[in-house]
């Protein structure tokens, strides 16, 4: 017969598998809206889905990032924001819209007067564009992404001199398809877009000479158009055959799933490790696999922790397709914890297991301070809801401190970074997983209520002390053997305190958020853009017969962003109309943030009220990682 | 006490961890807007004042959503078109008539009587001075796309980008000849045109000039089709003609010399009668940058008129 507090746990697990069920299938079948097949179904629950090719079914399958070169203002960012190094994005080659020009925009530097391939007269800071003879008078310009680094300097030369035929695209066999592009976070002109990894350019120009000519006249009466000018090719009387362009294909969707499958052994693995074999050596190990797979190998994109944003995202916006795979890596790690504790950060995670390594002069911080600094996970997993949810930013991946590492990438900035972050690990173990994880709040929430978690003896607990001090994370409960019950009125007293502690801060800290909301929706690019219109709009004139205004001509000491929205052709009302409706969600957001906030302290402080007994040296459930480091201590063995 | 070091130590680094995301998060500064890989255009669009003998003296808003044409009639009165509507107006900028068609023009010429001669994408509509269509006739090809149209008294000369061709055609619509075909024996090596920009005008005597903007020169042909001269430079300095296709646009003065619009450094420039640089009319500076599509035209005081779609304006340009 189960007591009542097992039956609590058992109760609370169910709830929580019961969520975690209803949250996969809410992102797995939710209806699309533009499916509109025959069948009637959800694309991912139709058998014909992998060949159909309705937007509902292509969207539904696995999407990548590209860049829209209508939308490209070539400001640079392509080659210093790419995690990348060179970057993933290359000048590509439409060689349908090329003129085969002696004279060549993108090839030449500005100036130039003889036409030669001399290396001091080409255009390329690498040298990565070729040129090669054909016949009189036509060249052909070829790229070198080996040593292209994607600045879009060629790209700028051949709009403004050419046809537009050299643009930038993401080649995907480059591209780690991270989670959140940092590129896309820093394009000023928003022109990083995900699509079907199936479809993954947006090059212009890829139709054959006749039809691009039966539409080019719209191109050349078409003022927004006139970027996009197409042409049938030059009439060449030599035998040269115009090259296709190349577009690389994405990683296949299989291996996204060859890495889920990877993830449950490797959980599967561990977590007998854990319970059953119990030994920390074991564990270690397989922490090392998972750094090299999971961390250096697949280079920490996508994981657990970031997947919280795509599952916010895919939330509160129907239109963002989340894979099956991602689903997979939010869920698994969880549903393994309800059952056994956080078998995932004792060496699933390569988090975990890269400040492991650092965990030299681990110090004890004491219950306070670790209660205190365990409010910053809260913080942060509401802030990457909120940012997530609103589709302002991925934090998580923002501010991942170990992708620079795993990429062999970070920039000087984020190797500071994250150089810090293991340097304070040196003396507060696992200093991310403890006081930054915001996935580490959802399983230290779940493993509280796990049906076998590890214990640090397998048999009675012998009082010996020896295990009291052998963690470094400070998730063994020392026993609270004295037994002082309180008087019943203090005892109700302390209830009614906790009962309406719970609503004040919940509605306190709500409000709190709610006034918040300007600051948080700051973070947005849309209110950042409408911000600098309201400031640069003075400029611009009405014109007095059209009534019309005409946009002050951008001036080169203009931020790309305001260059972007005049290149755009977007009116100031709509940039504000967008900003308006961002901070519409984020006053919602304020208040679910704020409250969240305010719950997780009332929650907080309510266990830190309530009378705790204890008979044994116990792993703290919700903060144990499971690493199984006091096993080793106790002497009591199987 | 050794303890407390290392555990102040540890904290002072992760609130500094913590601290730098916020600071970085919440801060208002801009995004870096160097750009290492700048495409420096400003040394090619600086231009030398000397070289500048022309100024602005006149500039007319017209109320169109699409400009794409202008010329020059009888009592230099103004025509500019683009979509579904054609402006008249005189030679102080001031209204002087209008009318509606359907369609968007691409080029537009007058005889001397004054009918408008509009070049559509495969076809060419004639109208009187009042507006009344005369008549309307296709061209020769499906693929045809005319960016030029001039009007002699009885020819009309068409420039067909999609065809790379010019056709020689009576007003009413009949092929006489094609001009510019690639012939070695002939000597006429062809038109090279990347994009839609295929301009042509008539001389003085008749003679017919055409832009080969691939090969960055103006070609001049006699009526039946013989290459009689040619002259331009592809460089991007002042004097030469720069990118896929220029010069863009053309036109000529009384004297025979040359008014030539470019798209990439956008510019108005004049050339002698034998193809030597002598002005600037516009110097990039005048125009925003990007702006394509400067159609031209001149008028008796040879003043220089220039379609500026960027602006929406009619821009007239007047010696100094």
């Amino acid at each position: 017969m189960p007591n009542r507090r097992e039956f609590l746990n058992t109760l609370m697990r169910g709830g929580i598998l019961a969520a975690l069920g209803l949250l996969s299938g809410a992102l797995v079948f939710r209806k699309r809206d533009e499916n509109s097949c025959s069948a009637g179904l959800a694309c991912n629950s139709c058998s014909k889905s992998k060949s159909c090719s309705l937007p509902a079914a292509l969207e539904a399958r696995l999407t990548v990032w590209q860049l829209d070169p209508a939308k490209c203002i070539q400001c640079g960012r392509c080659a210093t924001s790419c995690v990348m190094s060179p970057s993933a994005v290359k000048c590509t080659h439409a060689y349908a819209m090329c003129g085969y020009c002696d004279l060549c925009g993108g090839y030449f530097k500005p100036g130039t007067k003889t036409l030669t391939t001399a290396a001091e007269h080409q255009l390329c800071p690498t040298n990565a564009l070729k040129r090669k003879f054909i016949e009189e008078p036509f060249f052909e310009y070829t790229v070198d992404e080996e040593l292209c680094i994607g600045c879009g300097k060629c790209v700028k030369g051949c709009s403004a001199f050419g046809n537009g035929s050299l643009q930038l695209q993401v080649r995907h066999d480059r591209c780690k398809n991270c989670n959140e592009c940092s590129i896309a976070r820093t394009c000023p002109s928003q022109a990083f877009t995900r699509v079907p990894a199936n479809k993954p350019s947006l090059l212009r120009g890829l139709g054959k000479a006749l039809s691009l000519a039966l539409t080019f006249f719209a191109s050349i009466l078409s003022q927004a158009a006139l970027a996009i000018q197409r042409f049938p090719k030059p009439e060449f009387e030599s035998a040269y055959t115009q090259p296709q362009t190349q577009i690389p294909l994405p990683r296949g969707e299989l291996m996204a799933y060859l890495d889920v499958t990877v993830l449950l052994i490797a959980l599967s693995v561990v977590t007998w490790l854990v319970l059953k074999k119990r030994s920390r050596l074991w564990v270690f190990a397989m922490s090392i696999f998972s750094l090299a797979y999971f961390g250096f190998y697949r280079e920490g994109c996508v994981c657990s922790i970031g997947a919280i944003q795509n599952v916010s995202l895919a939330l509160f916006d129907s239109s963002f397709v989340l894979p099956l795979s991602v689903i997979l890596f939010f869920i698994l790690p969880l549903v393994f914890t309800a059952f056994f504790g956080r078998t995932f950060c004792a060496a699933v995670c390569p988090f975990g297991a890269m400040q492991d390594l650092f965990a030299f002069k681990p110090q004890a911080l004491g219950s306070k301070l670790n209660t205190v600094l365990g409010i910053i996970p809260y913080l942060y997993l509401g802030l990457a809801v909120l940012f997530a949810a609103t589709g302002t930013d991925f934090i998580i991946c923002r501010y991942d401190p170990f992708v620079g590492i795993f990429r062999f990438t970070a920039s000087f900035g984020m190797f500071l970074f994250t150089g810090i972050l293991l340097l304070s690990g040196i003396f507060i173990a696992r200093p991310y997983c403890r006081f930054l994880c915001p996935y580490g709040v959802l399983l230290n929430w779940t493993s509280r209520f796990s049906r076998r978690h590890l214990t640090i003896t397998p048999k009675e607990c012998i009082q010996c002390r020896l295990c009291e001090h052998s963690c470094p994370y400070d998730a063994i409960d020392i026993p609270v053997t004295t037994k002082s019950p309180e008087a019943k009125p203090a005892l109700v007293k302390k209830v009614m305190i906790l009962t309406a502690i719970v609503p004040v801060l919940v509605l306190v800290f709500g409000y709190t958020g709610s006034r918040l909301h300007e600051t948080l929706a700051g973070v947005d690019t849309r209110v950042k853009l409408a911000k600098e219109v309201i400031a640069t709009s003075k400029n611009d004139q009405k014109d007095p017969l059209s009534g019309s205004v005409q946009k002050t001509p951008a001036a080169p000491d203009e931020s790309f962003e305001i260059k972007a929205f005049k290149a755009s052709g977007k009116t100031e009302a709509q940039v504000y109309a967008d900003a308006e409706m961002v901070l519409k969600k984020f006053y919602v957001g304020g208040w679910l943030f704020g409250g969240f906030i305010g719950l997780a302290i009332a929650l907080m402080i309510g266990g830190r009220m309530l009378p705790v007994y204890r008979a044994d040296y116990i792993t703290n459930k919700g903060r144990c990682f499971s690493c199984v480091r006091c096993v080793d201590y106790c002497p009591v063995k199987s | 006490m050794k303890q407390k070091i290392f555990i102040i130590s540890g904290l002072v680094l992760l609130i500094a961890v913590v601290v730098i995301m916020l600071t970085d998060l919440f801060s208002s500064k801009q995004a870096d807007q160097a750009n290492p890989y700048d495409y420096k255009m400003g040394e090619i669009r600086k231009s030398d004042s000397n070289q500048s003998a022309y100024s602005e003296q006149l500039s007319i808003s017209p109320p169109l959503a699409e400009m794409h044409a202008v010329s020059c009639g009888p009592g230099d009165r103004i025509y500019v078109t683009g979509k579904d509507t054609l402006l008249i107006y005189d030679q102080l900028g001031n209204s002087a008539g209008r009318f509606l068609f359907n369609g968007t023009a691409s080029c537009m010429s007058l005889d001397k009587k004054g009918n408008i001669y509009i070049g559509m994408q495969d076809h060419v509509e004639i109208f009187d001075p009042s507006g009344k269509l005369l008549k309307k006739w296709k061209t020769f090809s499906d693929e045809s796309l005319i960016t030029g149209i001039a009007v002699s008294d009885s020819i009309v000369f068409l420039a067909d980008f999609g065809k790379k061709i010019v056709y020689r055609c009576s007003p009413d619509g009949r092929l006489i000849s094609r001009i510019g075909e690639k012939d070695p024996q002939k000597n006429i090596p062809g038109f090279i045109i990347p994009s839609p920009y295929f301009d042509l005008a008539l001389g003085k005597k008749g003679e017919l000039w055409v832009a080969n903007t691939g090969r960055h020169s103006l070609e001049q042909f006699n009526q039946d089709g013989t290459l009689n001269s040619a002259w331009g430079e592809a460089n991007m300095a002042v004097e030469g003609f720069c990118g896929c296709c220029n010069p863009s646009h053309f036109a000529l003065l009384s004297d025979g010399s040359f008014v030539t619009s470019e798209k990439g450094i956008e510019r108005v420039k004049i050339y002698s009668l034998q193809g030597k640089f002598e002005c600037v009319v516009a110097p990039p500076s005048a125009f925003i940058e990007g702006t394509r599509g400067l159609d031209l035209a001149v008028d008796s005081k040879d003043r220089i008129i220039v379609l500026d779609p960027e602006k929406k304006q009619i821009r007239i340009f007047v010696k100094k």
